[in-house]
């Protein structure tokens, strides 16, 4: 390309011109990676900042919320504070046999723990608020747990100026970004404890046990009875209105244990929707509907399998955000259309007579049954 | 965060826009000015054009920086609490309160004068998010 510009070598500005032209020429060839780095460590500079405000926050939602509700003579500031270094050590997957039953363990170790903890300085509480609190607690510990990481990988980056390890975590910041901002939005919830989009599962499981008598089959999860259709339908959720997922594989396996000639399992769970896809719509699948670590999961596989019990699945899709969010309209209509589609299901799969067991899967604050 | 590792780049980086905004803004006068006058109006043309480019690109980066620096805003959504009486099944929505949950109970009716307290049957955000807090 011939600039104008640079043939004009007797005027004067045009030497410059071309001067400039030439550095930059120099400067781009020899630090041209160097400059992306730095541009790139200020985009994760500042997603790192807007991780400390949100961690910020969401601590002193859980310090103010131990205060308000809990009344203790106490400052859980210290409390807080120890809580959000805790960490969660994961058993050794070298010999993975048996592997799920070490999570489980460790699983129920950490939850009493820090239920333990919470009842002692948040005496005041009730149990529902108990579990608030507790939900509160770890959204303040997985917000600090993504604001040490990402710094983690900034402080590195930047002191081995290596590209590759920015960009790594530059990819990743859009997808992490987002989910922070969920938990951050989680945070009023769990103040007040809103339903939230998660509990889409077990709100349709309540809709199915209210008004019917129930007793706990397993830890923080509850069992009703009813009939739909002709059919004798148990229903299983976690036990509201305390924000809890409760233990529904320990309860499905209990249940096909102890009730002969279940005939079909059916569960409803919120899951994550794909972008472009509308929340609260309704998708069905084969298999268990459950999220989270996988240790659920498996209990409920294991106790189908060996009684050679069909699993159904029916997911109300939403977002991130809508999970962890209050309740929305689209996602009030799609629970209004699970149940809808709880008693078609049944009566398309099941006869008349039949024993089925629907499992309502999700965090049950603000749904009682 | 005053005391940043990298509060050194990010003044070197200020420094460097305003140098641009000024000497864009003279090419900008410079070929204006040259474009009445002069014969040649392919190189008035070059200054304008170089000109304007780097107001734009200095004007975008401000913008930016003073978009990303207008702080953190979380969505505080508005949220309701639906309630139906046991003995004549009316509805009534209200403003959610603490304490509230779904199958859990609320005041008494006040359309029939029933003494048993309504049901609440749901409880949602009203409209998508609006209201904004800023941190
Ligand atoms: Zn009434």
């Amino acid at each position: 390309m011939q600039l104008p510009a640079l043939q004009q070598q007797d005027n004067p500005i045009g030497i410059i011109m071309n001067l400039v032209f030439l550095a930059m020429f120099f400067v781009f060839v020899v630090w041209g990676q160097r400059i992306q780095l730095t541009i790139s460590l200020r985009d994760v500079e500042y997603a790192l900042s807007r991780l400390k405000i949100m961690r910020d926050e969401a601590r002193r939602a859980a310090v103010e919320n131990l205060k308000r509700i809990g009344k203790s003579d106490k400052d859980p500031t210290y409390y807080v504070d120890r809580y959000l270094e805790y960490v969660f050590i994961p058993p050794v997957t070298m010999d993975p046999a048996g592997v799920v039953w070490k999570y489980d363990h460790l699983i129920g170790v950490t939850e009493d723990r820090v239920k333990d903890e919470v009842k002692a300085i948040a005496p005041a509480a009730n149990e529902a608020q108990q579990f608030n609190l507790q939900n509160l607690l770890e959204v303040a510990q997985v917000l600090n747990t993504y604001y040490r990481v990402i710094r983690h990988y900034y402080i590195f980056g930047k002191k081995t100026a290596s590209y590759f390890m920015i960009i790594q975590i530059q990819m990743l910041l859009p997808q992490i970004m987002r989910e922070a901002e969920a938990l951050l939005g989680a945070v009023h919830a769990f103040t007040y404890g809103h339903p939230i989009g998660d509990g889409a599962g077990a709100l349709v499981a309540a809709r199915f046990m209210h008004g019917r008598e129930t007793k706990e089959v397993a830890k923080d999860t509850v069992l009703g009875e009813t009939d739909i259709e002709g059919r004798r339908v148990l229903v299983v959720k976690s036990k509201g209105p305390g924000g809890t997922v409760g233990r529904p594989g320990d309860a499905v396996s209990a249940i096909i244990k102890k009730r002969r000639g279940i005939s079909t399992v059916l569960m409803v769970d919120a899951g994550l929707k794909l972008e472009g896809e509308k929340s609260g719509e309704i998708f069905e699948g084969i298999g268990a509907a459950i999220g989270g670590i996988g240790t659920e999961k498996f209990k409920i596989e294991e106790a189908a399998t060996k009684k050679k019990v069909p699993l159904y699945g029916i997911i109300i899709k939403m977002s991130t955000q809508e999970a962890v969010t209050p309740i929305t309209k689209e996602i009030a209509e799609g629970i209004e259309l699970a149940v809808q589609r709880v008693k078609e299901v049944i009566k398309e799969r099941t006869k008349i007579g039949d024993l089925v067991l629907l499992v309502g899967v999700g965090n049950t604050m603000g749904i009682g049954q | 965060m005053a005391k940043q590792p990298g509060s050194v780049f990010v003044s070197l980086y200020f420094m460097v826009l305003g140098i641009l905004l000024v000497v864009s803004a003279g090419m900008l006068a410079i070929g204006v000015r040259e474009l009445a006058s002069s014969s040649d109006p392919s190189q008035s043309m070059f200054y304008v054009l170089i000109g304007t480019s780097g107001l734009a690109i200095t004007l975008y980066s401000i913008w930016q920086i003073q978009s990303k620096t207008k702080g953190l805003k979380i969505q505080v959504a508005k949220v309701v609490t639906v309630l139906e009486c046991g003995s004549c099944h009316k509805k009534v929505t209200r403003n959610f309160k603490e304490g509230d949950y779904v199958y859990g109970t609320g005041e008494k009716c006040g359309s029939c004068g029933s003494d048993a307290p309504m049901t609440i049957t749901d409880v949602f955000a009203e409209k998508p998010p609006q209201k904004k807090t800023t941190l």
